[in-house]
């Protein structure tokens, strides 16, 4: 039990206390980083192949068919003859193109993205970078993603680029906010913002979803979180029937590979960070290993997140932006403030209060968005202008 | 030593990104080259241990200014027109003026601030909400109030031009 436990910290143990008779300290201290890094990025490339075949693997048994199963056993090996066929594609770069912005906004898509898995406690002593500020280098890494997308959009200076990068900002924008405030109620509760420090006061407070104001933390959290990553239903920025592509219409191959990456591992790394904040991260029966545990737990909410592709119609663009600003923003503020009624009242006081408060509040902000649901329903302006 | 070579990188990325931002001809270019800039920062805050700050730096003027920026300028964008920047010869010494303030006051305060000084120990973020809580209540309050009657502001005026 304790060997596969310990395969990756002891992993990296033995490698250093190999690695300190041959090297000076200054050299560890990068060996010891360098060893980290390679890690999580082979962890993130592979997970990312096997993310869009187990994507399309979901998603065709949800439809009552197969899903890809032509190259390898089981389709296997189709991330691979994929990623071939990325590499092979021509490279276009429209005539117009801001050539330096065109070639580096995928780059700069995925990079971010990637530093998200630095901060994620994968198991006992497994994170990357315990920051004591990690909840908030997670949220401000990925909030550098609107600027890229819109660097992508304007880099190509096309009618569907554009409109697509600012359909995907302005988004992004809304939904970070609700965003953040249900992560500052798990903050506030666990007191420190140091993911590894969050899962620990979990082992001491429960896993937060348990409470009113985590269940609607998490709802909130996850909701705002596929947005942020554009993932169904808040495709809109490449809501093919409108924008061909959007942002990314003008990108073919491999820079477009870079872009479906960033997308599959931002939702990923999301999954995770609601698994650290709300499920209790790796804690979880003593026969498996932390990091299995948080891996089943990440797997699960990204299974919803393929659940929600697979049969969730899309949103329209005016009624997404409702859906930020009319549920999910009001009602993150009221999980922060039931969050702080549960930490300062008794628990049965508290729950009453923070069921009248959320449950209230969901019906109130729920009716107010129906009715601008039915509002604004029928034949009506969808370009995103109001 | 990583500590140095940290804070190299981070000015020439900041130096790097504030000449694009200056002499990029295309304000697409110039808001991106400030982004590089404002992420060059970051880093020197970290570089600093003020990850706190860095983190900030980041969500706040990359991820959130810098983009309503491009906003603005998309929004003022005439059909077909070059979004370019020029030269304007008329201003060249009002511009020098501010320049030869500006730099001034900041030589001026990097002279008298104690440099070589113990170095800061790494600051957590619950002294910074508390110098904000409790220290400096009334400033942060009025400022906030500051922001939000631009925020008004920028809303009516807005407005009366649609309508």
């Amino acid at each position: 039990m304790g060997v596969i436990e310990g395969l990756f910290t002891g992993g990296k143990e033995f490698v250093m206390q190999v690695a300190a008779a041959w090297l000076p300290a200054p050299l560890l201290v990068l060996l010891s980083a360098a060893l980290s890094a390679v890690a999580l990025l082979a962890f993130a490339a592979v997970t990312f192949m096997y993310l869009t075949w187990l994507e399309r693997k979901v998603a065709g048994r949800f439809q009552d068919r197969y899903g890809p199963n032509r190259v390898g056993p089981f389709g296997l090996l189709q991330p691979i003859a994929d990623g071939l066929k990325f590499v092979m594609k021509e490279d276009i770069i429209p005539v117009g193109a801001d050539r330096v912005v065109h070639e580096l906004a995928p780059v700069l898509a995925v990079t971010p993205v990637l530093m998200l898995f630095l901060v994620l406690p994968f198991g006992r002593g497994m994170t990357g970078a315990d920051l004591n500020v990690g909840v908030l280098f997670f949220l401000g890494v990925s909030a550098v993603q609107s600027p890229v997308v819109i660097a992508a959009g304007m880099g190509a200076r096309s009618k569907y680029s554009v409109l697509g990068s600012m359909r995907a900002a302005a988004q992004i924008l809304s939904y970070e906010i609700p965003m953040v405030l249900a992560v500052l109620s798990v903050v506030m509760a666990a007191g420190t913002m140091s993911t590894n420090s969050i899962v620990e006061a979990q082992a001491r407070d429960g896993w937060y979803v348990l409470t009113p104001w985590g269940a609607f933390g998490m709802l909130v959290f996850l909701l705002a979180a596929t947005a942020e990553s554009n993932r169904h239903p808040f495709d809109m920025a490449e809501a093919e029937s409108e924008l061909v592509a959007g942002f990314h219409t003008e990108y073919s191959g491999f820079k477009f590979g870079l872009f479906q990456m960033a997308e599959f591992l931002g939702g990923f790394a999301s999954c995770g960070l609601a698994a650290t904040l709300f499920l209790g991260g790796w804690l979880g029966p003593a026969f498996l290993p932390t990091w299995g545990v948080f891996m089943i737990k990440t797997y699960a909410l990204f299974f919803v997140l393929m659940w929600f592709r697979a049969t969730l119609p899309r949103f329209r663009i005016d009624q997404l932006m409702a859906f930020a600003w009319l549920l999910l923003f009001p009602l993150s503020l009221l999980v922060i403030l039931s969050s702080a009624l549960w930490h300062f009242l008794a628990l049965a006081p508290a729950l009453v209060a923070s069921l009248v408060l959320l449950g209230g509040g969901y019906w109130v902000l729920s009716g107010v968005l129906w009715r601008e649901f039915e509002r604004s329903s029928g034949p009506r302006d969808v370009t995103g202008v109001r | 030593m990583f500590a140095d070579l940290g804070f190299v990188l981070a000015a020439i990325v900041t130096l790097a990104g504030g000449v694009i931002a200056v002499g990029a001809r295309n304000l697409y270019r110039s808001v991106l080259g400030l982004m590089l800039s404002l992420t060059g920062v970051a880093g020197l805050f970290l570089v600093q241990r003020a990850e706190f700050l860095a983190v900030v730096q980041v969500l706040v003027f990359v991820g959130g200014v810098s983009v309503l920026i491009v906003f603005a300028l998309i929004l003022v964008e005439r059909e077909g027109a070059a979004m370019e920047t020029g030269v304007n010869p008329g201003l060249v010494p009002v511009a020098a003026i501010v320049a030869v303030i500006l730099s001034g006051s900041v030589i001026y305060a990097v002279v008298r601030s104690p440099l070589g000084a113990a170095p800061p120990a790494a600051v957590q973020s619950r002294d910074i909400g508390e110098a904000l809580l409790n220290r400096y209540l009334v400033p942060f309050e009025a400022v906030s109030l500051l922001l939000l009657a631009a925020l008004v502001g920028a809303l009516l005026i807005a407005r009366e031009k649609r309508n």
